[in-house]
C-alpha cells in the first residue's frame, strides 16, 4: 500500500473520529459529564481502533 | 469546498435533538406540550388550557369549532371576548403599519375613524380606538370610547385648513385614510405613480343634490367591470343621490353604503393597505370628502378562462370540470359540491410587494385543528415578494424539501378536492393557479384517481392494482433487465437467453449504454411532446416511433427486446395519475439503472431498501405518507385496493380527524344479507330509541 | 418532548384520556430522554420475527444439523420455548412498571453503575454479533451473486444502508418490516415449497438423532438466537399498546422458532445429515435445487432479494439497539451521532477475522454458544436482582413509601396521583 493510498483510506475514519470527538465535546459542554465520558470512550474505541487497524494493515 | 464547511459538517450542535412536526391526536400533543413547557400552561379546565396550548404552539388565537361538540370549550365572558378581539386587531394593525415601507407617523396621533359607536358590546370590530378629546363617554366592553357625530367630524376636518397648503405628502405616507379628499388624492398619486401609471383610473364626481359631497372612485382599468361601475356606483351616486335633499344624520359613509351603492359586496376600510389591496384586486374604491373611511365595492371583472375540461387528470366516469385561473371560481366550485355550513374558506395574502390570495379550505369539526393551525402557520411564515403558482407554494410548505416523492396532492379536479376535504384534509388554493393542493397526503392516494371510487369496487380495485404494478415496473424494469443480462444470465431460461443473445448480436454497445440512450430518447419525446406547438403535434409521434424505434433497430444500434422494455417502462410511468409522482418515478428509475449496472440484483435490492426507508419516514404535514399500511392505522379499505363503498365507514385515522366515522355502520339496511345481521338490528334499535 | 441537552428526564405526569391509549397520551419517556418513537404491536412482532429468523440464511442451520443430526428440527423449538419462558418471566417481573424499560428498572435499583454495566454488555454483544453477521452476509453475497467484487465494497454498501436504517430509527425500521413482510413471506414460502420434490422423509429418521440428551443440550445452548427477548425487555416502553407486550414477545419468538424448525426439517430431509454440515449456505443450496419445468429453474439469484432485505433489517436493528444501549447507559440525549463511529467499528470488526472459516467458527463456538448469557440470562438476572434490591430497600424505608429517595426522575408517579 503506497502512502497516498494509505492517506486516502485514512480520510474517512479520521473524519468520523473528529465527528465523534466533537459529539463528546458537545455533551461535555452542555453539562452531561457522564455522556461526555461515554462519547470520549467511544471515540477512543472506534476511532482509535479503526485508525490503529489501518496503520497495522499498512505495517504488515 | 472549503475547510470550514467540512469542519462544520463534523460538529454537533443542539439541532441534533430537534424533531420534525408530527400530526398527533389532540390529547397526545397537548400532553407533550404541557411536558415540554410546564410553566406556560395553567390548568384551568380542559378547554381554556387547550386554547392556551394552541396559542403557544402556533402563535394564533384558536376559535373553537361550533360543531365539535366534544371539545367542551367553556363560554367566555363578553369582556374576555372583547379583549381578545381587540388584541387581535391591534396585532393586525401593527402588521399593516409598514405601508410603502415607511411607518406613518405623520398622522399617528389623530384618528377620525369612529363614526358612531355601536351599542352592542359583543361586536367589537366596529370600534377600534378612543379619541383624545370629547365630552360624553360610553363604556364599551372595558374600554371607554366617545361618540362623534358626522357633523362634528366634518367640522373638525374642515377646521384643519386647506390640506394642500399644509401638506404636500412628500414625506412618509400615513397608514390611515385621511379625512380630506385632496390629501387622499395626493397620496393616491404617490402610491400609484399616477400620471405615469396609465391603467389606474381616478374618477371625480359629486354625491348628492343640494348638499353635495366631493368624491372620487378609483379602479384599475382591465381588472374592474366597467358596466358595474357605471350602473351600480356612478349612476346611483351621481344621479339618484340628488333626489335626496336633506343631509344625512347617520354619517356620510354609512348613508352611502346603506342607501346609495347597490353593489352586492361593499366593505368599509380605513387603512391604505386595505384600500390599495382592494383596488389591485379589481374592486372600485370610493373616497369621500370629510370621511376617513373608504368604501370598496366589489367590481371584479377581468378576463379569464371559463371552467373547462381537466387536462391532466381525465376520467371516463365522473365529472369533467376542472379548476381555472380564477380564484373565486375555484373556491366556488368546491362550495357548489360540498354544500355545508361547516366548510370554512379562510383567505389570506402572501407576498410582500405583490400579494397573492391564498385560501385555506377545510371542514370545521372534521379536519384536525392542529393541522389547520400548522398549515396557516407555515403560510404566514412565507415572506416572498411575489408568489406565482401553487407549485411554488408547495415547495415552501413541504416537510422534507430533499425528498424524492411529492408530499402534496396537487389536483385540478374539484370533485377530488371536495372528497379530500370531506376526509379531513385541508385544501389550499392560490391566486390564479388552476391547481389546488391537498394536504396531508398519503402515498397511496397519489396512485389513485377519483374514478376508482366512482366505479364499482371490483373494477376500481382492478385498475388500481394495474397502476400499482405499473408503478413497480416503471421503477424497476430497466434495472432488472440490465441486472439479468449483465450479472445473472443463468437465471434466464436457455431459449430466452439465446433469443436475447441473438437480438444483441449486432449491437456494439453494452446494455447500460443502450438503456440510457433509449431512456434519453423517451424523455426527449416526452419533453418535445409538451413543448411542441399543437399544430405540428402529431409529427412527434411519427418521428419518435419511426426514427427512434424502427430505424435504431434496423441500424443495429439497439436490440429489439430493449425497445420493448423501454416502451413498457415509459407506458408504466405515464399511467401515474399524479404528474409529480411520474417525475419521481422517472428520476428514481435512473438510480435503479445505475445500481443494477454496478451491482446487479444486490444493487437493486439495496436501492429498494433505501427507497423503502426513505418513503416510510417521509411525512406530509406530519403524517407518515405510507400510512395506513406502514405504520398501520385504522382506515377504510381504500389504500392499495378499493373496498366496497359500504365498507368505507371510517375516515383515515392517520389524519386524526375530529369525526372518525363518515357513514353509518349499516348503509344498506334493506339488503337481505345485511338486514338480519346483529349490526343492523342494533342500529335499528338505536334509531327507534332516538325517535 | 422533555429532553434537555443534559439528558435529564424532566418530570412528567401521566393522565389517561378516554379513547386514547395511555402510552401515547403520556408522550412517555422511552429511556434516558432518547426519543425513539412508538411502534404498534404488529410492527414490533414482524420486526422481531425477521430479526430472529434471519439466522436461517446463515450458518446456523448447518451447524445445528451437524450437532443434533436428524433431530435438528427440534432444537429451535426447544430453544424457542425456553426463550419464551424467559420472556414470560421478564414480563412478569416488569409488570409493575409499565412505563419503564429494563435499564430504567436496573438503574433505579442498582444506581447508574448497574445500568452502565448492563448496557455495555448488551452493546458489546450486539456490536460483535452484527459485525459477524455482516461478514457472513458479505461472504454469502460474494460467493453467490457477485463473485468478482471485493468483499470490502460489498460490506461498505451494506454498511451504508444499515447505518441509514439505524439513523432513521425504530419507527422507520418497524414500518419497513411491515411493508416487506408480505414479500418475505411469499418468497420464503416459495423457496420452501418449490424444492419439495427432493424431500425424503426417511432422511429424518432416526427421529431423535443423536439422542434426547444431545437435542436438549443443543436446545439449551442455542437460545442466543432469540435476542428479541432482550431487545423487547429494553424497548418495551416504546410499544404503542402496552397491554400486548407479552403477545409480541411470545408470537415473535415462537414464529421465528417455527420458521427455523421448518427450514431445518426441509434441509435435513432434502440433503442427508452427512452433507448438511458441510454446506455453508443451506438456503442457497435449497434454492439451487428448484426446478419446476424448463422455465422456472436456477432462480437462486432471485433469493438474493430475500436474504439482503432480511439481512439489512437484522443488521439495522442490531446497530440501532447497540447505539441505543450505549447512549442510554451514558445518559446521552440522542443516539444518532453514535451511529457513524459504530458503523466504522462494525466495518473493522467484521474484517478482523482472517477468513470465512474463522467467522463461522467464531459465531458458532463463541457467540451462538455463549450468547444466551447476554440475550436470555442477563435480563432475567438483572431484573431479579433489581426486584430483590428494590423490595429490600422498600422494606428498609417502610411499607408506605413508594418513591425511592434516589429516584429523581419522577417515574413512579403513575396514574396522575400526586402529580404537579
Amino acid at each position: 500500500m503506497s502512502i497516498f493510498q494509505f492517506l486516502l483510506v485514512m480520510i474517512v475514519p479520521a473524519m468520523i473520529s473528529v465527528y465523534a470527538w466533537n459529539f463528546a465535546i458537545w455533551l461535555w459542554r452542555s453539562g452531561n459529564r457522564l455522556g461526555g465520558v461515554g462519547g470520549f470512550l467511544l471515540t477512543l474505541v472506534s476511532g482509535g481502533g479503526s485508525l490503529g487497524y489501518f496503520v497495522f494493515k499498512l505495517l504488515i | 469546498m472549503n475547510i470550514g464547511r467540512v469542519f462544520r459538517l463534523l460538529t454537533v450542535d443542539d439541532s441534533i435533538t430537534d424533531e420534525q412536526f408530527e400530526l398527533l391526536p389532540e390529547a397526545v400533543w397537548l400532553n407533550r406540550e404541557r411536558e415540554a413547557r410546564p410553566d406556560t400552561h395553567v390548568l384551568r379546565g380542559k378547554g381554556t388550557w387547550r386554547m392556551r396550548a394552541l396559542e403557544v404552539r402556533f402563535g394564533e388565537r384558536y376559535v373553537p369549532s361550533a360543531y365539535a361538540s366534544d371539545a367542551q370549550i367553556p363560554e367566555r365572558t363578553a369582556a374576555e371576548n372583547a379583549k381578545r378581539y381587540d388584541l387581535a386587531r391591534e396585532d393586525q394593525e401593527q402588521g399593516l403599519a409598514g405601508m410603502s415601507g415607511q411607518a406613518g407617523d405623520a398622522q399617528a396621533g389623530v384618528d377620525y375613524s369612529v363614526d358612531e359607536p355601536e351599542a352592542n358590546a359583543t361586536e367589537a370590530q366596529g370600534a377600534s380606538k378612543t379619541g383624545t378629546k370629547g365630552t360624553v363617554s360610553v363604556y364599551y366592553g372595558r374600554k371607554r370610547v366617545r361618540p362623534y357625530s358626522f357633523a362634528f367630524l366634518r367640522e373638525r376636518a374642515l377646521a384643519t385648513g386647506t390640506p394642500k397648503n399644509k401638506k404636500t405628502w412628500t414625506g412618509a405616507l400615513p397608514r390611515l385614510i385621511q379625512p380630506d379628499l385632496a390629501s387622499n388624492r395626493l397620496i393616491l398619486e404617490r402610491l400609484f405613480f399616477l400620471p405615469k401609471n396609465a391603467d389606474i383610473v381616478i374618477r371625480d364626481f359629486r354625491v348628492g343634490g343640494k348638499h353635495t359631497v366631493q368624491a372620487i372612485a378609483v379602479f384599475v382599468d382591465g381588472l374592474a367591470d366597467k358596466m358595474v361601475i357605471n350602473n351600480h356606483i356612478l349612476e346611483p351616486l351621481m344621479l339618484l343621490s340628488s333626489l335626496e335633499t336633506t343631509l344625512p344624520t347617520t354619517g356620510l359613509v354609512n348613508w352611502i353604503k346603506d342607501a346609495l351603492v347597490p353593489g352586492n359586496q361593499v366593505m368599509e376600510y380605513n387603512t391604505w393597505k386595505e384600500a390599495t389591496e382592494n383596488i389591485l384586486a379589481g374592486s372600485t374604491v370610493v373616497f369621500m370628502e370629510g370621511a376617513s373611511k373608504v368604501l370598496a365595492v366589489e367590481t371584479k371583472g377581468w378576463e379569464h378562462r371559463t371552467v373547462s375540461q381537466a387536462t391532466t387528470e381525465n376520467v371516463v366516469r365522473g365529472p369533467h370540470d376542472a379548476f381555472t385561473e380564477s380564484f373565486r371560481a375555484n373556491t366556488g366550485l368546491i362550495r357548489a359540491r360540498l354544500r355545508s355550513t361547516r366548510l370554512v374558506t379562510e383567505i389570506m395574502q402572501v407576498g410582500e410587494i405583490a400579494s397573492t390570495d391564498v385560501a385555506v379550505m377545510y371542514l370545521d369539526g372534521v379536519a384536525n385543528p392542529q393541522l389547520i393551525a400548522e398549515v396557516k402557520r407555515r403560510l404566514k411564515a412565507i415572506k416572498v415578494d411575489y408568489l406565482a403558482d401553487s407549485g411554488m407554494l408547495e415547495q415552501f410548505l413541504e416537510d422534507s424539501p430533499r425528498a424524492f416523492l411529492p408530499q402534496f396532492l396537487s389536483t385540478e379536479r374539484p370533485d377530488r378536492v371536495a372528497y379530500g376535504i370531506n376526509e379531513g384534509q385541508v385544501a389550499i388554493f392560490l391566486g390564479q393557479s388552476p391547481f389546488a393542493i391537498l394536504c396531508p397526503v398519503m402515498f397511496w392516494s397519489l396512485l389513485q384517481t377519483s374514478e376508482d371510487a366512482y366505479l364499482r369496487w371490483p373494477y376500481g380495485t382492478f385498475i388500481r392494482s394495474i397502476r400499482f404494478i405499473s408503478f413497480l415496473f416503471g421503477l424497476l424494469l430497466p434495472g432488472l433487465y440490465i441486472a439479468v443480462t449483465n450479472f445473472h444470465p443463468e437465471m434466464i431460461p436457455t431459449d430466452l437467453m439465446l433469443a436475447i443473445a441473438a437480438s444483441r448480436e449486432r449491437v456494439p454497445f453494452p446494455v447500460i449504454v443502450e438503456v440510457l440512450v433509449m431512456e434519453f430518447a423517451i424523455e426527449l419525446i416526452r419533453e418535445a411532446g409538451i413543448r411542441i406547438p399543437t399544430v405540428i403535434g402529431p409529427t412527434i409521434g411519427i418521428v419518435g416511433a419511426l426514427i427512434l424505434g424502427q430505424a435504431a433497430v434496423a441500424a443495429g444500434i439497439i436490440s429489439p427486446l430493449l425497445i420493448i422494455v423501454v416502451a413498457v417502462t415509459a407506458l408504466c410511468s405515464f399511467t401515474m395519475p399524479n404528474y409529480n409522482l411520474s417525475f419521481s418515478i422517472r428520476i428514481l428509475r435512473f438510480g435503479f439503472i445505475a445500481a443494477a449496472a454496478t451491482f446487479g440484483f444486490y444493487g437493486i435490492i439495496l436501492g429498494w431498501m433505501l427507497l423503502m426507508m426513505h418513503m416510510v419516514t417521509l411525512r406530509s404535514f406530519g403524517v407518515p405518507i405510507m400510512s395506513p399500511i406502514a405504520p398501520r392505522r385504522k382506515s377504510a379499505p381504500d389504500s392499495l385496493f378499493r373496498g366496497p363503498v359500504f365498507k368505507m365507514d371510517e375516515r383515515p385515522q392517520t389524519y386524526w380527524p375530529l369525526r372518525p366515522r363518515r357513514q353509518q355502520n349499516v348503509t344498506r339496511p334493506w339488503s337481505p344479507t345485511v338486514r338480519d345481521s346483529q349490526e343492523a338490528k342494533r342500529s335499528r334499535n338505536k334509531g327507534a330509541a332516538q325517535t | 418532548m422533555a429532553i434537555s441537552a443534559r439528558g435529564e428526564k424532566v418530570k412528567r405526569r401521566m393522565r389517561t384520556d378516554s379513547g386514547v391509549k395511555m402510552s401515547e397520551v403520556s408522550g412517555r419517556n422511552t429511556g434516558g430522554g432518547i426519543r425513539t418513537g412508538h411502534a404498534g404491536v404488529a410492527e414490533w412482532t414482524v420486526l422481531l420475527t425477521i430479526y430472529m429468523a434471519t439466522d436461517v440464511f446463515l450458518s446456523y442451520p448447518s451447524r445445528v444439523a451437524q450437532e443434533a443430526a436428524e433431530a435438528a428440527w427440534m432444537v429451535p423449538l426447544i430453544s424457542g420455548a425456553i426463550a419464551a419462558l424467559a420472556y414470560v418471566a421478564i414480563h412478569w417481573m416488569m409488570k409493575g412498571h409499565p412505563t419503564e424499560s429494563l435499564l430504567d428498572i436496573v438503574e433505579r435499583a442498582l444506581t447508574p453503575v448497574g445500568s452502565i454495566v448492563v448496557g455495555l454488555i448488551g452493546f458489546a454483544y450486539f456490536v460483535l454479533q452484527t459485525a459477524l453477521v455482516m461478514r457472513e452476509f458479505t461472504e454469502t453475497v460474494v460467493a453467490t451473486v457477485l463473485p468478482e467484487t471485493p468483499a470490502a465494497v460489498v460490506t461498505i454498501l451494506f454498511l451504508m444502508i444499515v447505518m441509514y436504517y439505524a439513523y432513521k430509527g425504530l419507527e422507520g425500521m418497524t414500518r419497513v418490516a411491515i411493508l416487506i413482510s408480505a414479500f418475505l413471506v411469499i418468497g420464503f414460502g416459495l423457496l420452501l415449497i418449490l424444492p419439495l420434490t427432493w424431500f425424503h422423509s426417511y432422511l429424518l429418521t432416526p427421529i431423535l438423532g443423536k439422542g434426547l440428551g444431545a437435542v436438549a443440550l443443543n436446545g439449551l445452548t442455542n437460545t442466543s438466537m432469540f435476542a428479541g427477548v432482550f431487545i423487547l425487555a429494553v424497548m418495551r416502553s416504546s410499544v404503542r399498546n402496552q397491554r400486548h407486550t407479552l403477545r409480541i414477545g411470545l408470537i415473535s419468538t415462537l414464529a421465528s422458532a417455527l420458521i427455523m424448525s421448518v427450514v431445518l426439517l426441509l434441509f435435513v430431509g432434502t440433503f442427508a445429515v452427512a452433507v448438511t454440515g458441510k454446506v455453508p449456505f443451506p438456503m442457497y443450496q435449497l434454492a439451487r435445487l428448484i426446478y419446476v419445468g424448463r422455465f422456472v429453474q436456477r432462480v437462486e439469484s432471485l433469493y438474493v432479494f430475500i436474504w439482503t432485505a432480511a439481512a439489512i433489517m437484522k443488521m439495522g436493528l442490531g446497530l440501532w439497539i447497540a447505539a441505543y444501549l450505549y447512549a442510554r447507559a451514558f445518559h446521552m440525549p440522542t443516539m444518532r451521532p453514535l451511529i457513524l463511529p459504530m458503523g466504522m467499528m462494525l466495518f473493522v470488526l467484521s474484517f478482523l477475522p482472517p477468513d470465512f472459516t474463522t467467522v463461522i467458527q467464531l459465531s458458532g463456538e463463541l457467540l451462538e454458544r455463549f450468547g444466551w448469557a447476554v440475550t436470555i440470562a442477563l435480563p432475567v438476572i438483572a431484573l431479579l436482582v433489581a426486584t430483590i434490591v428494590a423490595s429490600i430497600r422498600r422494606r428498609a424505608h417502610g411499607e408506605g413509601e413508594k418513591d425511592d429517595p434516589k429516584d429523581d426522575h419522577g417515574f413512579t408517579e403513575r396514574g396522575g396521583a400526586g402529580a404537579q
